[in-house]
């Protein structure tokens, strides 16, 4: 996908921006908190009809605004126009319409037009707690995946559901164990499903990740990838049915102590993602540089997993990378991102260095944001900017 | 600045289904513009049915006799018992002409969350009427509240001994059997599998 446009309607400071994007490097520039990432956040909107931090939708209006709106056109990889927009008003579902449809929910958006993000805010998926890994591990699987995402949906439903069975204490165990178990033969069917489709998704993206790191870190060590399951670690490699079986064994086993605590023990959302470098865990043993090189190799493996997966080349939306990684790795990032022909908007306190980074050839627009209003653009489709330094 | 008595109205619309409330305050100020025998005989209207209509005894779908039509009827086949949601479902499956047995009306699904168990909806009154019937067919949403409802009531039937299928899953998931159209209910009917 290549964005033509984006629109946004009173988002964080801006009442009504419209930019029109180019096919390659969009830059924009200005001090902080003049409106820069809620450009980006607007498209992750029309993408997913969220940003991609956490941030309630009410935060997200302009001040003294109970509304916003976000809306983007462009052009899918065959040719094929596409629009998108997603409104909210406090209160009331978003209203979501596509080129696809009218009144489409955020699973029914997700995916048509993929996008991959990097922020410094997705630390924490690498740095944080095994639930930022699942996330983001759900994510790509979401947006690269119909069924995935209804699986979520599923699970997320079945696990309130079966949970509100067990803290209903005061059932007797015989009366418990017949209105739980269709609960639990039906969270064990979808657990086993999501376990082993995100086992499959780590065996897919572990290759990725590892040439993505060499390429950014410029480095030799080695990334490894190991999906940690809950309950059926030792059958994760058989078929769903032999893990629905895994999952079937820990529902008896912790039958007791599910019914003492009032919830369920078990399941994929007690699952992790272990990095290691080199044979040693990241968590305990990485430097701070390799954190950063190894979130960007995530986030560029993403990247061509959501390509093969949906045909359509992601748009890459860097937030303030330049904060995070030296010029040279930043160089790299670009390099890679615009060589596989993926549109990129990129924010930045400095657009006139980002600028001397951009590779030779490609399309540049640079846009000075200032108080939510774009001040000033520059369009340049040649190669004006490659100057001495990027020359080898 | 509208009286009291409009406000409660308005109130009163926007807690029907799919009725925002906006659509309440249109319905509201249409009302006040007819004349006011219409209103009465609308409001006459709504009275009478809640008061004369209730569930049938058999199956538990609305009915403004102790035993509905269908339960009543001499030429429905009665060794067969469809189990649906809604009384909408009833007439979505009597739309097709494929089927001619009787029906059975749950009137919801299980769900824990809303504090919906197996005596909030007809599952009992079900297992009250089984004499002489040797199929039951499940035919509940399957979204996933009607499939673990469906899983619930197969095992308390498959311990009687009685044979058990759910339609084939031609119907669209997430698609109420009432929004389905004829030709593909039909055939997730002809097409039921044993559970
Ligand atoms: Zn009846």
């Amino acid at each position: 996908m290549i964005l033509r446009s984006i629109t946004l309607e009173n988002i964080r400071n801006h009442r009504r921006t419209t930019l029109a994007l180019v096919p390659g490097m969009n830059i924009l520039c200005g001090p902080n908190g003049v409106g820069k990432t809620s450009v980006l956040e607007a498209i992750s909107l029309c993408a997913m009809a969220r940003s991609f931090v956490p941030v309630a939708d009410a935060a997200l209006a302009h001040t003294g605004c109970d509304a916003y709106g976000a809306s983007a056109e462009g052009l899918r990889d065959l040719d094929v126009p596409y629009r998108v927009a997603v409104h909210w008003r406090d209160g009331q579902r978003k209203r979501i319409t596509s080129t696809s449809g009218d009144g489409l929910t955020a699973r029914d958006l997700l995916g048509e037009l993929p996008v991959v993000a990097l922020s410094p805010d997705h630390k924490s998926i690498t740095f944080g707690a095994p639930a930022e890994r699942r996330a983001f591990l759900d994510a790509v699987l979401a947006q690269a995946s119909q069924r995935y995402r209804d699986l979520l949906y599923e699970h997320r439903r079945l696990l309130k559901q079966r949970n509100a069975v067990l803290a209903d204490a005061p059932l007797s165990g015989c009366a418990l164990q017949a209105l739980l178990e269709p609960w639990t033969e039906a969270f064990v069917d979808v657990s086993a499903q999501i376990s082993v489709r995100r086992r499959t998704a780590i065996a897919d993206l572990a290759p990725r990740v590892r040439g993505a790191y060499l390429e950014v870190s410029g480095g030799a060590e080695r990334i490894d990838m190991q999906y940690v399951a809950d309950s059926v670690d030792h059958v994760l490699d058989a078929d769903v049915a032999a893990v629905a079986e895994a999952y079937r064994a820990a529902a008896t086993r912790l039958a007791e102590a599910e019914r003492r605590r009032g919830q369920t023990l078990f399941g994929p959302q007690k699952d992790d993602v272990e990095f290691t470098i080199d044979g040693r865990p990241v968590r305990e043993s990485a430097s701070q540089g390799q954190h950063k090189s190894l979130l960007v190799a995530l986030k560029l493996a993403e990247c061509s997993v959501l390509r093969d997966a949906t045909g359509e080349r992601p748009v890459v939306l860097l937030d303030d990378l330049f904060s995070e990684l030296d010029h040279e790795r930043c160089r790299r990032v670009m390099e890679r991102v615009l060589a596989q022909g993926m549109q990129c908007l990129l924010t930045t306190t400095d657009g006139e260095t980002v600028r001397t980074l951009v590779p030779k050839g490609t399309a540049v627009l640079v846009a000075t944001v200032r108080n939510g209003e774009i001040t000033h653009e520059e369009r340049h489709l040649d190669a004006e900017y490659d100057d001495g330094a990027t020359h080898r | 600045m509208a009286p009291d008595a409009i406000d409660q109205v308005v109130e009163l619309f926007a807690t029907l289904p799919t009725i925002g409330r906006k659509t309440a305050r249109r319905l509201a100020f249409h009302l006040l513009r007819q004349p006011p025998e219409f209103v009465e005989q609308f409001a006459a209207s709504l009275v009478s049915m809640r008061t004369a209509v209730r569930e049938c005894t058999q199956c538990c779908t609305f009915t403004d006799r102790d035993v509905c039509a269908i339960c009543a009827s001499p030429k429905r086949d009665r060794s067969t018992i469809c189990v649906v949601e809604h009384p909408s479902d009833v007439m979505a499956i009597e739309r097709t002409h494929e089927y001619r047995g009787l029906y059975h009306v749950l009137h919801g699904t299980l769900s824990p969350l809303d504090n919906i168990g197996p005596d909030d909806v007809r599952i009992r009154e079900l297992l009250g009427r089984l004499d002489g019937v040797n199929e039951v067919i499940l035919a509940i949403n399957p979204n996933v509240e009607g499939e673990v409802t469906t899983l619930y009531i197969a095992r308390q039937l498959q311990t009687l001994g009685i044979r058990v299928t759910r339609i084939a899953r031609g119907v669209p998931v997430g698609t109420d059997l009432e929004f389905a159209d004829d030709a593909t209910l039909a055939k997730a009917i002809e097409g039921r599998t044993t559970l």
